[in-house]
């Protein structure tokens, strides 16, 4: 692999919130970096942390507490540029997709005048009139129909796959660097979620923009991505290009993920969870937070004393398991155990 | 919309009949005989006669309401039991005092609130909001006559920057003498509600800035301002009308105590001397006015929120 310059680059990244109940790590040392053009795919189970990583590294985050951490765009610092500069680079170099499409957009203006002002935002000299016609072409570009009349309607007159699509429109409004796409088809009907994604693949080759890509779906990433994050209560366990994920996972969690995903003979694509719940992210244990659920384990004491920090794996990838070179002779065992159950 | 309009006004009708039912038995209600109640304690019996057959008094009681409607329909409410002058002539009179308060206040009243309210929903922290907090308390905790009395002895009597009893001129006549005249009971009521319209303000701006769309605004790189402006502001502007609405629909009855309090002419002091003089004339009048502006106040708040939330359809 040639060394190319990340675009978005984390590391150490810990967010913490202040609840009644206590502090919540939600985010703990988080790293991962996306190369100029590539797909990175994030998954977890929901409350991993996938989304507040992204919101605090853009800024983007309402509550919550940047402990640690260091973020940066294009070489430039995210976490302490003047709140102007991020600005600048929000919505245009880096652009973000949200999870629920019918609550992202502004209910009382119109779709059109939204896509607009996205584009007069960072081009403040532009006439109403070209941004508007921009806009307008911005919707035929992502499939909306009729994008003149559409142009005055109101979000609530769109269906929640057409939402997407204009928060889509306004996302790739500027060109951007770097696509955020976070869980951009949970929230739409399954139908309509190949289309969506179809949609972003156009969207990424004519901007050549890279994407990150967050998401609870496997298939998502078997489609999408390059390389894969696997975040597990607020951290990074595991990563690894696409094709490794899937032929050999390095660390017991991602196995269980895997062995969630639906057979050809079952058509539900959405994970299945792994039996247990994640840990309470207020009580910091000390020992690797998977211990509870994982089978690999068997209660030894590494696993229950000692955190294990995310160590490379082989050249390609790193895991976060002390015992990582178990996890393949394991795996497979363990898959010719459930067949032969099955 | 202007079906709507028309449909609405429509069902206004049943309820303006039964205020009218409920406005006419008032006189039923008095202890005595109507037609006393109506030409007041000290008429000729001459004059009660009039009454008599004016308003058909030996007729069937569901006759004499019919009757009685016909004339309110004509605009005849009667006179005034005590200064004989005809009910809607009175009325014509302090009508126009009262939207003129009403709209001084208000001005006044959102001058203060939105301001306040934004602030305090944009800083919630800060000592400024606790000040602001404490604003609204009192000008919410303090009664409006104390406010009147100090303003009188403050800015009329100590340094004579205001008259101490406030005429009303309209403000078309003459801008300077009609500012001069209403500001202090403008004031004394404005303070008032912006204490109560600053809260809700607050409370939907903050509610409105925890949106998912001012996120996606500030991804979008919009600068604090236009999030608040043009996202923030706007939906929150929502349930502030209807509040707003509510005010200013309280405030065309009359505001009986400030009215009092400045001499002011309008329907609140005319309410409080004809209930004082026991003039049931002119409370049934008053009383029929003021169901009739809270409809119609009404009407325009769904208009208006019809026309700031395109959510809601006007069928
Ligand atoms: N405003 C908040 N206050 C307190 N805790 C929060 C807040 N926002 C997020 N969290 C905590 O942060 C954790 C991570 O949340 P996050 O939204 O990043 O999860 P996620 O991985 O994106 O899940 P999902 O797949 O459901 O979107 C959650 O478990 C939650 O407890
Ligand atoms: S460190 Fe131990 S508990 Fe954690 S994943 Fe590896 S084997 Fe399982
Ligand atoms: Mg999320």
């Amino acid at each position: 692999m040639v060394a190319v310059a990340p675009v978005l680059d984390i590391s150490d990244l810990t967010v913490e919130f202040d609840t009644p109940e206590g502090t919540v790590r939600a985010v703990d040392h988080v790293s991962y970096s996306v190369d100029a053009g590539e797909t990175l795919a994030v998954v977890g189970e929901t409350g991993c942390g996938k989304s507040v990583t992204v919101l605090a590294a853009l800024g983007l985050l309402g509550a919550g507490r940047i402990v640690s951490g260091a973020v940066t765009f294009g070489g430039a610092d995210l976490l302490d540029m003047p709140a102007k500069k991020r600005r600048r680079l929000l919505g245009h170099d880096l652009t973000m997709v949200f999870q629920n499409p019918m609550t992202a957009l502004n209910p009382v203006m119109t779709v059109g005048r939204q896509v607009a002002e996205t584009l007069l935002v960072h081009e403040p000299k532009m006439s109403r009139g070209t941004a508007r016609d921009r806009a307008i072409e911005l919707l035929a570009m992502v499939g909306v129909p009729q994008p003149d009349v559409r142009y005055n309607q109101y979000p609530h007159e769109f269906s929640g796959g057409m939402c997407q699509r204009v928060v889509i429109a306004m996302a790739i409004a500027n060109k951007p660097r770097l696509i955020v796409a976070d869980e951009p088809t949970t929230a739409v009907d399954v139908t309509i979620q190949a289309q969506l994604l179809d949609l972003l693949r156009v969207a990424r080759e004519e901007t050549g923009a890279a994407v990150v890509m967050i998401t609870h779906d496997l298939g998502v990433v078997a489609e999408v991505a390059e390389r894969v994050a696997v975040m597990y209560a607020g951290r990074v366990v595991e990563m690894a290009p696409v094709e490794q994920i899937f032929r050999s996972p390095r660390h017991p969690y991602t196995v269980g993920l895997l062995s969630c995903l639906p057979r050809l003979d079952r058509d539900v694509s959405e994970l299945i969870p792994i039996p247990g719940a994640p840990p309470d992210l207020r009580d910091v244990a000390r020992g690797c937070p998977f211990e509870p659920r994982c089978e690999m384990s068997a209660a030894r004491s590494a696993c229950q004393n000692t955190r294990p920090p995310l160590m490379p794996a082989d050249p390609n990838s790193v895991s976060a398991c002390h015992f990582v070179d178990e996890v393949e002779s394991w795996a497979r065992a363990r898959r010719g155990n459930v067949e032969e159950a099955a | 919309m202007g079906s709507y309009v028309i449909r609405r006004l429509l069902q206004f009708v049943p309820v303006i009949l039964l205020a009218s039912v409920a406005v006419w038995a008032l006189i039923y209600a008095v202890p005595g005989n109507p037609a006393d109640a109506l030409v007041g304690p000290d008429a000729t019996p001459q004059a009660v006669a009039a009454a008599k057959v004016r308003l058909g008094l030996d007729r069937p009681v569901v006759e004499q309401y019919f009757i009685w409607l016909g004339h309110a329909l004509h605009l005849d409410l009667g006179h005034s039991a005590i200064s004989g002058q005809p009910v809607t002539e009175l009325m014509a009179s302090r009508i126009p005092a009262s939207i003129q308060l009403a709209v001084f206040s208000m001005v006044i009243g959102l001058v203060l609130a939105f301001p306040l309210g934004i602030a305090s929903a944009l800083k919630p922290r800060s000592v400024l909001t606790k000040a602001i907090n404490l604003y609204q308390a009192v000008a919410l905790a303090v009664p409006t006559f104390w406010v009147g009395i100090l303003l009188i002895i403050g800015l009329a009597i100590r340094v004579h920057l205001f008259p101490s009893i406030s005429n009303y001129v309209p403000f078309w006549a003459d801008p300077v003498g009609a500012f001069k005249n209403t500001f202090m009971p403008a004031l004394c009521l404005g303070t008032f509600i912006s204490g109560i319209i600053a809260r809700f303000v607050t409370a939907s701006l903050r509610q409105s800035m925890s949106q998912d769309y001012i996120r996606t605004a500030r991804a979008k790189g919009v600068p604090e301002y236009g999030v608040i402006s043009r996202h923030a502001l706007r939906n929150a502007l929502l349930p502030t009308v209807t509040i707003v609405g509510l005010q200013v629909g309280s405030f065309l009855g009359g505001t009986v105590v400030t009215e009092v309090v400045f001499s002011y002419p309008g329907l609140g002091r005319m309410i409080y001397s004809a209930v004082t003089s026991r003039d049931y004339p002119v409370i049934q009048g008053a009383v029929l006015f003021i169901v009739v502006a809270f409809l119609a106040i009404n009407l325009v708040v769904d208009v208006l929120y019809a026309y700031l939330d395109p959510r809601v359809q006007l069928r």
